[in-house]
C-alpha cells in the first residue's frame, strides 16, 4: 500500500511539473532572444519612473480604467500634490480611475477598428514578458499605416511611441527552406537606421521600468499578498506544532 | 453523558436535542481506530465548503451580474475593496481546492471499496454531491465575464446543441438568448449564489446522516461493529470526538498551509487556476487562441472530443460520469479493501488513475494528431477499466477470460477500421497497442498467474 | 480505554492552548472579511472633499452643495441673522454645541462657524433623516421665529446656526461638516484646515 501510495504521488507530481514546463513559442524569431524582463517589484524608484513614461507615453490611448490614481500614488510612494501636477492629465481628481480623454469612436478610427486594451488588465492576460518583446521590436515597414512593424505582434495597429527615444531599426530577414510549401520569414538581426535620444542600454531601462509598472499595476495586491503570506504561514506552523502535539497527547490513549 | 445537564443547556436539551445530536455525531460516534491519511479528505472537504460560502457571501456584496459591469466590479473587489483580492483568490483557489479533496476523497472510496454493501447511498449522496460541484463550478466560472469565462460558456452550453431535435431549444433555454449574454450571467448568478449550494448542503447533510447510520468504512474493508465489546461499543472503534476531530484539526491546518501557500504566492497557478485569457474582458467578436475547461473538468473534456460524432461525443462524456454512479453495482466483489484484493485489481486502480491525469492532460491541449489518438485510447481505457472491475468480481472461468479478451480487442479494432481516422494513420496502429496491452494485462494474465490471487480479509482492524 | 501514565494537566495545557492560538486564529481571519464592509476606494474617491465657490453668493442667500452624497448647505448670513442667535440662548436644547460629534471643535460656539458670515451645514434632520428647509424670514414659522430651518417630515426647529430647539423631535443640532477656506472665495468641503495641512 505505501508503495502504490509513493508511486501515485511521483506520478502526480511529474504531471504538473511536466505541464507547468510545457509552453510553445509561435515568434519568428528565438524564445528569450532580445532577453527576459527583470520584474522587481521592490524597485519603488523603477516603478515611479515606469508610472512616468506610462502617463506620459501610454495613457493617452491606452486606458487603466480599473486602477486609480490614488493607488498607485499610495503604493509607489508619490505626493499627492506632485502626482495631480505632473502625472494627471486629464483633469480628473487625485482618487478617480485612469480613463483616456480619447473618444472610442476617435480610437476606433485612428487604430483600424482596433481599441487600444486596457493596461491595467490586458498586461495580466499576456504577461510582461510580451510587453518587454513587444516595445523592443519595432521596425521600419513602409507598408504599415505607420510606417512600424512589430517583430512580436506582426502588423500591430500601434505607432511606436517610443520612437524619439530608441531611434527606428530595420529588420533583416531572411526566407527559410520551406518544408510545407509555405514561405517562412525568419529574423536574422536589427540594424539602426535613425538613431533615437537613448543610447540601447538607456533604451532597454525604460522599457523595463514601463513592464515593471504595469506588472504592478496589473495586480496591485502583489505588493503586500506575499507580506501577508509569510504572516500567515508563520502563524499556521505555530498552530500547527501546538495541534501536533494535542493530537498525539490524545492518540496515547489509543494506541 | 447519560445524566441530565443543567443550566443553559438543560434549558435546551428540553426543547432540542442539542446533546443527543452532539453524542450520536461526535462523541458516540464510534468510528474505526485505524483510518489513514485518505481518510483526511471527507472533514477537508467540508472545511472548504465553509470556505467557499464565507468568502462567497462577502464576494455578492461587491460583485455586480450585469455583462457591462461584472468585470470591472471583479476589478473593483481586486483594487478598491479592503482586503478583496483576499477574498477573491481565496474563493478561486478554494474552487480548484474543492475539486482536488473531491477527487481524493472518491480515490479513497474506490481503494477501499467504500461505497459497497451496505454504504451504496452514501456513495450515490456523494456522486450527487460531485455532480452539484461540477455545476456550481461551471456556472461560478462565467461570472468573472472574463474571455475565457465567455467562451469557455459558449463552447460548454453548445454541447447541448448536439442533441438531435431538441437541441438548439435546450440550449437557447439554458442561455435565455442566442448567444451567452447578460441574461445568461444574470441567471447563473442566482444559480450559482443560491439554488446549487441549497441544493448541496441538502446533499451532504443526506451524505453524513448516511454515513452515520451505517458507520465508517476503513483501510483494512473490515465491519467494526461486527465485534463488539461487553457495552455494546464495536472493539475496534473510537468516539470521533476527542481523538478525530483533534486529528482532523491537524489535518486541516496543514491543508491551510498548503492552500495558503497558493493564495498568497501563486494564486494563478500558472494558469491553471486563474486563466491567463481570462483577465481580458469578454469579447463576443474574439475567441481566445486557445479554449481549454479548467483543468478539474478536463478528464471529461477530453472524453467528449476523443469521439468524432458530437452527440455521441456528448453522450460518452455523460456516461463517463453516469458509470461511476453505478460503481456499487460493477465491483461485486465481497473484498472491500485494496489491501486484500488481488495484484491485478492494484494495477488496474493504478492505471485507472494515470488514465484518469493523462485525460485531464489532455483536455488542456489543443488537438493534434497524437494527441487525439490518445485521447481515444485513453477514453477506451477508462471505460473498459469498469468492465475489469466488474469481472474482478468472482473467480471467472479461463473461457471467460479468453473471450472477453478476444471479444473486447475485435471490438476496439472494428472501431478502428471502421471509424477510426487519422492524417496519420500509423499512430492509429501505434496507439493501438495501448487498449491492447491493457487487456492483455487485465484479463489474460489472471489466466497465465496467479496475480489474481486474493488475501485473507482479518477479523479485526490492523492497526 | 484511557491509560494510567497519562498527565491530565498536560492534555488540558494543550487542548487550551491549541484553542487559544486557533481563536486568535479565527478572530484575526475574520478583520479581512469585515473590513471589506468598509467604504472602497471608489466609495472613498466618490466622497473626496469638495471646492466651493462662494464669491457670487448674495447676503442671505443659501446654496446647496453635494458630499459623500449628503447635501450640504452654505448660507451667507446678514448682520441681522448672526444677531438673532444670542436672544435664542433659553430656547435651545444645547445652545454651547456640547454635543461633539455634530460638529468639529472649531464650530463649537454660538456661530457654530469659522466666520460669521458663513454658515456651513449638513442638510439632514438629526431626527430621522430628512432633509430641513431654509426659512429666513422672521414669523415665517409661528410669530416667534426669529429665522432658521425647519424639517417638516416630524416639525423640528433648528436657528439660524443650525441649533436645535426644545420640544421638538430632534435632539441634537445639525452637523457641521469638516471644512475649511482655502482662499477668501473658495471653501473646501470634507478636510479641516489641520488635516490639510498633515
Amino acid at each position: 500500500m505505501k508503495i502504490l501510495n509513493k508511486i501515485l504521488f511521483l506520478f502526480v507530481l511529474s504531471m504538473l511539473v511536466m505541464s507547468a514546463a510545457w509552453s510553445a513559442s509561435e515568434h519568428a524569431y528565438e524564445k528569450n532572444q532580445f532577453g527576459k524582463v527583470n520584474i522587481e517589484l521592490n524597485n519603488k524608484a523603477s516603478l515611479q519612473r515606469g508610472a512616468k513614461y506610462f502617463v506620459n507615453y501610454c495613457l493617452s490611448c491606452h486606458p487603466a480604467k480599473h486602477s486609480r490614481y490614488k493607488r498607485v500614488a499610495d503604493d509607489l510612494g508619490i505626493r499627492e500634490d506632485l502626482m495631480i501636477d505632473n502625472m494627471i492629465f486629464t483633469g480628473q481628481k487625485f482618487g478617480e480611475l485612469m480613463t483616456v480623454a480619447m473618444k472610442r469612436e476617435d480610437a476606433q478610427k485612428w487604430f483600424l477598428g482596433v481599441d487600444p486594451p486596457d493596461l491595467s488588465t490586458h498586461v495580466r492576460a499576456i504577461g510582461p514578458q510580451a510587453v518587454y518583446e513587444f516595445l523592443k521590436t519595432f521596425y521600419v515597414d513602409d507598408h504599415r499605416p505607420f510606417g512600424v512593424n512589430n517583430l512580436y505582434l506582426p502588423n500591430t495597429a500601434m505607432p511606436h511611441v517610443l520612437a524619439d527615444l530608441q531611434g527606428l531599426q530595420r529588420a533583416d530577414f531572411h526566407v527559410e527552406p520551406s518544408t510545407d510549401g509555405v514561405e517562412h520569414k525568419a529574423f536574422d538581426k536589427f540594424e539602426t537606421v535613425k538613431p533615437g535620444a537613448l543610447s540601447d542600454k538607456e533604451y532597454e531601462q525604460v522599457v523595463t521600468d514601463i513592464v515593471n509598472f504595469l506588472a504592478y499595476l496589473s495586480e496591485p495586491a502583489q505588493l503586500i499578498r506575499k507580506k501577508v503570506g509569510v504572516g500567515v504561514l508563520f502563524f499556521l506552523g505555530i498552530l500547527g506544532i501546538l495541534a501536533y502535539f494535542l493530537k498525539r497527547n490524545y492518540w496515547q490513549d489509543v494506541h | 453523558m447519560s445524566e441530565q445537564s443543567t443550566g443553559l443547556l438543560g434549558w435546551i436539551d428540553a426543547r432540542f436535542p442539542l446533546s443527543k445530536m452532539m453524542r450520536e455525531h461526535l462523541s458516540e460516534y464510534y468510528a474505526p481506530k485505524n483510518f489513514n491519511f485518505w481518510y483526511f479528505f471527507g472533514s477537508l472537504a467540508l472545511l472548504v465548503l465553509v470556505i467557499q460560502i464565507l468568502s462567497g457571501i462577502f464576494l455578492t456584496m461587491h460583485y455586480k451580474p450585469d455583462a457591462e459591469l461584472a468585470f470591472a466590479s471583479v476589478e473593483h473587489i481586486m483594487r478598491d475593496v479592503n482586503w478583496g483580492w483576499l477574498i477573491r483568490y481565496m474563493h478561486s483557489t478554494g474552487a480548484s481546492f474543492f475539486f482536488i479533496v473531491v477527487y481524493l476523497h472518491m480515490f479513497r472510496g474506490l481503494m477501499y471499496g467504500s461505497f459497497k454493501h451496505p454504504r451504496e447511498l452514501i456513495w450515490l449522496f456523494g456522486m450527487l454531491i460531485y455532480v452539484a460541484l461540477m455545476a456550481e463550478a461551471f456556472m461560478g466560472y462565467l461570472l468573472p465575464w472574463g474571455n475565457m469565462s465567455y467562451w469557455g460558456a459558449q463552447v460548454i452550453i453548445n454541447l447541448f446543441n448536439t442533441i438531435p431535435f431538441v437541441g438548439e431549444a435546450i440550449s437557447e433555454w439554458i442561455r435565455g438568448d442566442f448567444v451567452i449574454s447578460d441574461a445568461t450571467l444574470n441567471r447563473f448568478f442566482s444559480l450559482h449564489v443560491i439554488a446549487v449550494p441549497l441544493a448541496l448542503l441538502g446533499l451532504i447533510v443526506g451524505h453524513i446522516l448516511a454515513l452515520h447510520e451505517v458507520g465508517s468504512n476503513n483501510p483494512d474493508g473490515v465491519e467494526i461493529k461486527k465485534t463488539k465489546g461487553a457495552d455494546g461499543i464495536p472493539l475496534d472503534g473510537i468516539p470521533f470526538h476527542p481523538y478525530y476531530t483533534v486529528k482532523d484539526i491537524l489535518g486541516s491546518v496543514v491543508f491551510l498551509a498548503i492552500f495558503a501557500f497558493v493564495i498568497f504566492f501563486m494564486p494563478e497557478m500558472n494558469g491553471y487556476f486563474l486563466e491567463h485569457a481570462n483577465f481580458d474582458p469578454a469579447n463576443a467578436l474574439n475567441t481566445p487562441d486557445h479554449i481549454a475547461p479548467i483543468w478539474y473538468f478536463t478528464p471529461f473534456y477530453t472524453v467528449l472530443r476523443a469521439i468524432p460524432d458530437p452527440f455521441l461525443g456528448f453522450m460518452m462524456m455523460a456516461m463517463a460520469i453516469v458509470v461511476l454512479f453505478l460503481l456499487p453495482w460493477i465491483d461485486r466483489n465481497p473484498i472491500k479493501s485494496i489491501r486484500y484484493r488481488s495484484t491485478l485489481f492494484k494495477v488496474n486502480l493504478i492505471i485507472f488513475v494515470i488514465t484518469f491525469i493523462i485525460l485531464g492532460y489532455l483536455g488542456l491541449k489543443p488537438v493534434t494528431d497524437l494527441y487525439s489518438q490518445l485521447a481515444l485510447r485513453f477514453t477506451e481505457l477508462y471505460f473498459l477499466f469498469f468492465f475489469v472491475l466488474w469481472a474482478y468480481s468472482k473467480p471467472r472461468s479461463g473461457g471467460f477470460w479468453i473471450g472477453s479478451f478476444i471479444v473486447l480487442l475485435v471490438g476496439i479494432t472494428a472501431y478502428d477500421f471502421l471509424v477510426n481516422s487519422s492524417e496519420q494513420p500509423d499512430l492509429i496502429w501505434k496507439t493501438w497497442v495501448i487498449p491492447a496491452a491493457y487487456l492483455f494485462i487485465t484479463l489474460l494474465l489472471p489466466q497465465f498467474t496467479n496475480w489474481d490471487a486474493e488475501k485473507q480479509v482479518p477479523e479485526r482492524v490492523t492497526s | 480505554m484511557a491509560k494510567d501514565n497519562i498527565d491530565p494537566g498536560r492534555r488540558k495545557a494543550l487542548t487550551t492552548g491549541t484553542a487559544v492560538v486557533g481563536g486568535v486564529g479565527a478572530a484575526v481571519a475574520i478583520w479581512p472579511f469585515l473590513s471589506s464592509m468598509n467604504p472602497s476606494a471608489s466609495a472613498l474617491a466618490a466622497g473626496a472633499p469638495v471646492e466651493v465657490d462662494i464669491s457670487k453668493m448674495e447676503p442671505g442667500q443659501q446654496i446647496q452643495e453635494i458630499w459623500r452624497r449628503k447635501p450640504v448647505w452654505i448660507i451667507r448670513r446678514t448682520p441681522e441673522m448672526v444677531e438673532t442667535l444670542p436672544k435664542l440662548t433659553e430656547k435651545l436644547r444645547d445652545p454651547d454645541s456640547l454635543e461633539e460629534s455634530q460638529q468639529p471643535a472649531f464650530a463649537q460656539n454660538e456661530i457654530r462657524s469659522i466666520k460669521d458670515e458663513y454658515l456651513v451645514l449638513i442638510g439632514i434632520c438629526t431626527h430621522l433623516g430628512c432633509s430641513p428647509e431654509f426659512k429666513p424670514v422672521p414669523g415665517e414659522v409661528g410669530a416667534t421665529w426669529l429665522g432658521g430651518f425647519y424639517c417638516a417630515c416630524h416639525g423640528s426647529r433648528f436657528d439660524l446656526a443650525g441649533r436645535v430647539y426644545k420640544n421638538v423631535p430632534a435632539n441634537k443640532n445639525l452637523e457641521v461638516p469638516p471644512y475649511h477656506f482655502i482662499s477668501e472665495n473658495r471653501i473646501l468641503i470634507g478636510m479641516t484646515e489641520d488635516e490639510a495641512k498633515a
